[in-house]
């Protein structure tokens, strides 16, 4: 008998992952809690170790593939025999399993003839690959799995890792399914700048800007709404979506019942998922829920532009950098702090009228925020 | 044609009976030159000698009955009444013997003519035989069945059981021995624990009947009541006909087997002159007339060995035709 | 659709087409006044009469002789030989005589005759009565082999042997006997040489015919719980083999295993392997597997047989090796 490890499936969305590093090799002796491999997957990295002790069997898949979840990924075995079988139908063993092992370092392993054929009219070199079938064998799903590898002459190859494809697939199917409406508003920053002064090194001026749409947010329930087959789901919580840049792209760790936490909280959790996001130390639930999402590209210089939406939201605002800019003071031309928020609205959910009346709304607690008001 | 039960034979009937013998005895010894000069492939078993047997046991039926013969089967068919360029052209194996020219001697079958088929295994027929026999009494179709084998084949396990079942069903079957004193190389006295093989008739419960294979006018009376019996619904009759087989077992054979001053024995029995000595004696029957008959006889025999001479041969790719008979009922 | 019984499929089959047909005979050993060993022939003999119904004696060489013979003389009959195990006492008139006739004759010669016959294979009969022996019949041009899996089949199938003008081996598993399912009407006959898919599925192709249908049913569905589709292919006629569905059945899914009762060596699993191998072999993503009998006669007790036929664990395993 042997115990099989499998890909696991860390948080609803994730689909697949990537091994990126085993710590074992064929033949090695493990004890149960051991770790076995390193994957990647859905925006985070996981140590995966085995429960059982045991012979670790062939690595069944190489480092850096993608399998889908619940992919074998290798065998512990006990040592015992197989299950009774009256046809000599060879199930692996360790005994055959060395010989799987060294198919990465040595020539090529046994190829099926579907593979055999597959790879030439694919163009894959089966010397390459190591086998995922029965005896380590090279299968049809090692071929297609080697194939999408495979790029034509004229180009370096850059590939994506499952965090960047993740999100690269996510924000084309949101941009393609919800239609998206885009309203403007440049708001008098001074109000904001003043706060941000007097809470300097505590909070960033989007601390600021979060805590404002989080008090906003549940006077403007569509705004915190989704699209669904059977209707509208109006979000009980207000969960902040925080758009961050990590290395490897874009994530939006969730700020959860960001309406009920006090500045102060508010502020540490955002700080916390921040931080974790940008060690590569997100977990599932860092990611999920979120009924809102802000983005500020202020600190590139930014002015003004329009996000996409996340997929499962209705509504995302961009913030842009806050600027010195001509403006009526007092009646008198002078010089104004100019900050452009634009907000991006699915308009099957949220209209123009009621994408207008939360931004006039959050452009005007922004406009008269106080310290005093943070403690509220 | 009909001897009737008991009936004295007419002329007019023994003479057909020659006839019959004459034709067997030429084509034969025409088929055993073919041998020899190889324009009959594989193996042919000539039955010249037993002449009576045939045209004494055939002579008896009526159109509808039907015969299972043997490997040694050139003489029912032709007492049957076979098409002789048809059956020359199939020891020829050409494409328009009976059997499209892939079976030769051992395999010829005529259903138009009542032969269900000659049979290349020793005793292969007599179980079909009692089998033709059931459908005959099932559909009431009145027909008999003649099973003819060898003494050699009498020993075969399937021939005992055909035999106790047609008894127990009172099948319309006759079984006819042609005992020709040796199974292949051996004499029968190696292979029969009896002296002659309608001693087993009445272990069977069913008619036997022991009779000279060499005298016609006995194996014609025998058949007649046995063609009685089975009509009536009677059951079978074993009838086993003492002969000798006057060639090898087949055409080549050495015959190194053969005691001395055997064969010159039976020469003096030979059926032919047999049944002309009596056509003379009793029907003042002249030899020019008995002459006469033998130079038809020599010259239909060699008319339809040229005619099927000159036709083609059975061509390989025939053989994927009739593996299976085409549309169900 | 009604349900019925295996053997009461069998003999409805067999009362229709009595019926239909006058030439229709049944002959065999306990076929007529016990109404069949196992009950299969229970009231053709009332009904039909003694011309038709016939018990005869322990001949299996005069059965099958009676049964040639009777076919080139006009009659469809029936003849049954009480385990397949005994065809060995009936090959020549079977093989020697009634496969070649419609051949030897040129077709002037038809031999529209069923032989039907039991394998009593899993219900402890023994080294002498058990036997999987399809192999024998279906090396023989001239014969057809039927084996039916279910009730609905064993009718639908009899009736096609009985109306096909060649000769038709039946074989009848003694483990089915009991079993129920739906069955046709009076015109519903399967075309022989048709195999079927009785469970559709992406990942195996699963060959087995008769009483290892069931089984192969079984271990199908315990792999759909381990997320193993397996498409099951119950062959239903042995000789002549559905080629094009087996093919058919392996672009799909693209691995083979074969199933069958009988020894490994020689078994028609080789036959179907062959085929895959010689005109699909690109199709293959794995190695093809047969799950078989061991190479032994048979032990009669529940051990021996347990250890003997393939069971559902095995043929599951035999699936999981080919998906590594």
């Amino acid at each position: 008998m042997s115990h099989e490890i499998r890909m696991p499936s860390l948080g609803m969305a994730m689909d697949e992952g990537q091994v990126v590093n085993w710590h074992v090799k064929p033949g090695d002796t493990v004890r149960a809690g051991q770790v076995v491999l390193d994957i990647e997957s859905e925006k985070t990295t996981a140590e995966i170790e085995t429960p059982v002790g045991g012979v670790v069997g062939a690595l069944l898949v190489e480092i850096g593939t993608t399998v889908p979840v619940d992919t074998v990924l290798v065998r512990i075995g006990d040592g015992t025999g197989d299950t009774h079988e009256i046809a000599a139908a060879p199930a692996p063993k360790p005994a055959a399993t060395p010989a799987a092992a060294p198919a990465a370092a040595s020539s090529r392993s046994a190829a099926s003839p579907r593979a055999k054929k597959l790879a030439q009219e694919m163009g894959v070199d089966l010397s390459k690959l190591t086998g995922t079938g029965p005896g380590g064998s090279i299968v049809e799903a090692d071929i297609r799995a080697a194939a999408s590898k495979i790029a034509p002459d004229g180009y370096v190859l850059r590939p994506l890792s499952p965090v960047a494809k993740r999100v690269a697939e996510r924000t084309a199917e949101s941009a393609r399914t919800a239609p998206h409406f885009f309203v403007s508003s440049d708001i008098d920053a001074s109000a904001l700048e003043r706060c941000h002064a007097a809470v300097k090194g505590k909070a960033t001026i989007n601390d600021l800007i979060l805590w404002a749409v989080s008090r906003a947010l549940p006077s403007h329930p569509l705004l915190n709404s989704s699209y669904a087959d059977d209707g509208l789901h109006e979000w009980k919580d207000v969960h902040l979506g925080v758009v961050a840049a990590v290395d490897g792209g874009l994530v939006a760790p969730v700020i959860r019942k960001a309406s009920e936490l006090s500045f102060e909280s508010l502020v540490n959790t955002r700080t916390g998922l921040i931080g974790r996001a940008r060690a590569g130390k997100l977990v599932p639930d860092d990611m999920l829920g979120g009924t809102f999402s802000v983005s500020n590209l202020g600190g590139f210089g930014v002015e003004r532009f329009n996000s996409i939406l996340n997929r499962g939201q209705s509504a995302i605002l961009s913030v842009g950098a806050i600027k010195k800019k001509p403006a009526v003071v007092d009646g008198r031309l002078g010089i104004g702090a100019v900050m452009a928020l634009t907000l991006t609205v699915d308009h099957r959910v949220v209209d123009g009228v009621a994408a207008a009346k939360f931004l006039s709304d959050l452009g005007t607690r922004l406009e008269t925020m106080t310290v005093e008001g943070l403690e509220a | 044609m009909n001897i009737g039960h008991n009936a004295a034979p007419a002329r007019e009937q023994l003479t057909a009976q020659y006839r019959t013998m004459i034709l067997i005895r030429r084509f034969e010894e025409q088929a055993a030159r073919f041998v020899n000069e190889q324009k009959m492939p594989g193996s042919t078993h000539t039955c010249i000698g037993q002449e009576a047997i045939a045209a004494g046991i055939c002579g008896a039926l009526q159109p509808g009955d039907q015969v299972l013969t043997t490997h040694r089967p050139h003489g029912h068919f032709i007492a049957m009444g076979v098409d002789l360029k048809a059956m020359t052209a199939e020891l020829m194996l050409k494409q328009t013997g009976i059997n499209r020219g892939r079976c030769g001697s051992m395999h010829l079958v005529d259903p138009d003519h009542g032969v269900l088929g000659a049979n290349g295994v020793v005793g292969g027929g007599v179980p079909l035989a009692v089998g033709a026999a059931y459908a005959a009494q099932v559909r009431g179709s009145g027909q008999v069945i003649v099973a003819f084998f060898g003494d050699g084949a009498s020993s075969q396990g399937g021939c005992h059981e055909a035999m106790n079942l047609a008894s127990l069903w009172k099948l319309p079957v006759i079984f006819v021995c042609e005992n020709n004193g040796y199974a292949e190389m051996t004499p029968s006295t190696s292979h029969i624990s009896v002296s002659n093989i309608a001693l087993r008739a009445p272990g069977y419960g069913m008619a036997g009947a022991h009779v000279d294979g060499n005298d016609v006018l006995a194996v014609s009376q025998a058949a007649a009541e046995a063609v009685r019996r089975a009509r009536a619904g009677e059951g079978p009759t074993l009838i086993d006909c003492e002969t000798l087989r006057m060639r090898g077992h087949f055409e080549g054979d050495p015959e190194r087997y053969r005691p001395e001053g055997q064969k010159s024995e039976w020469l003096a029995r030979d059926p032919i002159a047999r049944l002309a000595g009596v056509l003379a004696e009793r029907f003042a029957v002249a030899a020019d007339e008995l002459d006469a008959i033998d130079r038809e006889a020599t010259a239909a025999v060699a008319e339809a060995a040229r005619l099927a001479d000159a036709d083609p041969a059975a061509t390989g790719r025939d053989i994927l035709d009739f593996v299976y008979a085409g549309e169900a009922a | 659709m009604k349900e019925l019984k295996f053997w009461q499929a069998i003999n409805e089959a067999m009362h229709e087409e009595f019926a239909r047909d006058d030439s229709v005979t049944l002959s065999g050993i306990d076929a007529g006044m016990p109404g069949g060993a196992f009950s299969a022939s229970r009231g053709l003999l009332e009904r039909f009469g003694p011309l038709r119904v016939r018990d005869t004696p322990i001949s299996e060489a005069a059965i099958a002789g009676l049964g040639v013979g009777a076919a080139m003389n006009g009659l469809r009959p029936i003849v049954e030989i009480m385990f397949m195990d005994f065809l060995s006492l009936a090959l020549e008139q079977l093989a020697g005589q009634g496969a070649k006739q419609h051949f030897m004759s040129a077709g002037k010669l038809r031999v529209p005759l069923t032989v039907r016959t039991m394998c009593a294979a899993g219900r402890n009969a023994g080294p002498q009565h058990a036997g999987s022996l399809e192999s024998w019949v279906a090396h023989i041009p001239g014969l057809k082999v039927v084996w039916p899996s279910t009730p609905g089949d064993a009718k639908g199938l009899l009736k096609a042997a009985i109306r096909d003008d060649n000769p038709v081996v039946v074989i009848e598993s003694l483990s089915l006997w009991t079993a129920k399912g739906p069955v046709g009407g009076e015109d519903d006959i399967i075309e022989i040489g048709k195999s079927e898919v009785k469970r559709a599925g992406r990942d195996v192709t699963l060959v087995c015919v008769g009483s290892m249908v069931q089984r192969a049913l079984a271990a199908a569905d315990a792999l759909s719980a381990e997320g193993i589709e397996v498409e099951v292919l119950d062959l239903r006629t042995v000789s002549p083999l559905d080629k094009d569905g087996i093919l058919a059945s392996v672009a799909r899914t693209h691995r083979l295993v074969i199933a069958h009762d009988a020894a490994k060596p020689f078994g028609f699993g080789a036959e179907v392997a062959a085929i895959v191998a010689e005109e699909a072999l690109g199709e293959l993503d794995a190695p093809i597997r047969r799950v078989t009998a061991p190479w032994a006669p048979l032990g009669t007790a529940p051990a021996q047989e347990l250890a003997y036929y393939p069971d559902t664990d095995g043929i599951a395993a035999a699936v999981r090796s080919l998906l590594a």
